[in-house]
């Protein structure tokens, strides 16, 4: 099965911040951006994009290190899910995590992150410019290489 | 010429009469024969209603696309949220049979149906490249040379087919082109892809005026914009009121005139002013018909 992943381009964004909208609206039926598992950030100085938002790493040192095998790998999908029932809360994922994906919901007390939606991610329907796309591991991983070239 | 069917929208015939009479004018210059699509509802709009109600989403658009179908015309929009909206359904209905078979089958109740024979086109497709760059220049009277233009594309006018940078560009790239016809010049600002702040609102008013509209704003006018010009009413309803809306977190006041596309042009056409309602602009363009001499 072909794994697919998100792969974000910051040269394409236009901050309309549509894709975080989305994301909140799709798991919690609010428009709330503290609610999203993908951050897009401007730095107004340097004029630049930047999105915060997981990779469903082949190896997630997430799932490595959560001490109750609450984080799990799907190897035929490769989404990189955690199960609030088991998640104690510890935040062990978001300190480990590379780029600090994992956040901690206070309201229900354990770690949340991306899910893909199961396969079908509801940020990059929203996405006018293509800056947000959902492709196979492989070109996404080409694609951040000739992205971040410079 | 080519003939289309006007999609206005909701917001330009209840908000901003002059962009539909400015519209109106050019066409009639142009001699391109606008249709009416009688009956047309709101697209509806492209990410809360998408978002929140799909299918009511999908078949509202496939009703309006349906009564374009009608009438045997491309749907023509002025609207990127329009755009994005009847676009998007119109494509999808193309290319999959069984969301189109779904669809007809809840039009079939009020006696409607879509075949996937008409195409969605932004107003800048159609004059950018239906009526085409050299020909539109052959209409400008009154060239407006000493008017430093800061463009805005909106998000929605880079909804493409495909995801490659071509298709994704092409839309804004012939904002500018447009631009250019009349002559004025376009300045770089640095921030012209940044998004106007309109769809934050939904979730933060703050947010959207602060770090999206303001960073816009002081940009532009570092970069001596006499005017802002756009393709969107959604962008300019944010752009006119929110520079009133701003001084409520910020100590700066902005006072740039905003015009669709359809209004410069018009201008530049040799149209009057008072023709294409150029008083009906809440931030008042007084300095802009000044520096073009009008």
């Amino acid at each position: 099965m072909t794994q697919m992943v998100l792969v974000y381009n910051p040269w394409r964004c236009t901050g309309c911040t549509s894709c975080m909208i989305a994301c909140s609206y799709k798991h919690y039926g609010v428009l709330d951006y503290n609610l999203s598992n993908i951050k897009i950030s401007f730095a107004e100085e340097l004029k630049r994009f930047e999105a915060v938002y997981c990779h469903h790493c082949e190896e997630p040192i997430c799932a490595t290190v959560c001490p109750v095998s609450a984080i799990v790998k799907d190897e035929d999908t490769g989404i990189v899910t955690i199960d609030v029932m088991k998640c104690i809360g510890c935040q062990l994922c978001n300190v480990m995590c590379p780029l600090s994906v994992p956040w901690f919901n206070e309201a229900l007390r354990v770690s949340i992150k991306c899910d893909l939606c199961d396969g079908d991610p509801e940020c990059v329907k929203f996405c006018s410019s293509r800056a947000l796309r959902f492709v196979p591991r492989e070109e996404a991983t080409a694609l951040l290489k000739e992205i971040y070239k410079e | 010429m080519p003939e289309y069917v006007a999609f206005w929208g909701c917001y330009i015939p209840a908000r901003m009469p002059n962009i539909e009479a400015a519209s109106r004018k050019v066409f009639e210059v142009l001699g391109v024969s606008i249709e009416e699509l009688e009956g047309a509802s709101c697209c509806p709009e492209p990410v809360i209603s998408k978002l929140v109600a799909r299918k009511l989403w999908t078949a509202l658009a496939a009703r309006n696309i349906a009564l374009a179908e009608a009438k045997g015309k491309d749907i023509m929009t002025l609207c990127n949220g329009c755009y994005e909206t009847l676009f998007e359904v119109n494509h999808m209905l193309k290319e999959d049979a069984e969301l189109r078979n779904e669809v007809n089958q809840v039009l079939s109740g009020i006696g409607k149906k879509v075949e996937g024979k008409i195409e969605v086109k932004h107003v800048v497709e159609v004059l950018g490249e239906d009526i085409g760059i050299e020909k539109l220049k052959e209409y400008v009277k009154r060239p407006l040379r000493s008017l430093n233009v800061a463009v805005h594309y909106g998000c929605h006018l880079f909804r493409s087919a495909k995801p490659d940078d071509e298709d994704v560009w092409k839309k804004p790239r012939l904002l500018e082109e447009l631009i250019r016809v009349t002559e004025a010049n376009l300045v770089e600002y640095g921030v012209e892809r940044l998004c106007c702040g309109y769809p934050a609102r939904q979730a933060n008013v703050e947010f959207s005026l602060k770090n999206r509209l303001h960073v816009k704003l002081k940009n532009m006018r570092e970069s001596n914009a006499d005017c802002i010009v756009l393709a969107c009413p959604a962008c300019y309803i944010q752009f006119e009121l929110g520079q009133t809306e701003l001084r409520r977190y910020v100590k700066e006041t902005f006072r740039i005139p905003v015009l669709h596309i359809m209004e410069l042009l018009a201008l530049s056409f040799g149209i009057s002013p008072d023709e294409i309602g150029i008083k009906l602009h809440r931030i008042p363009v007084k300095n802009v018909l000044e520096k073009v001499k009008i």
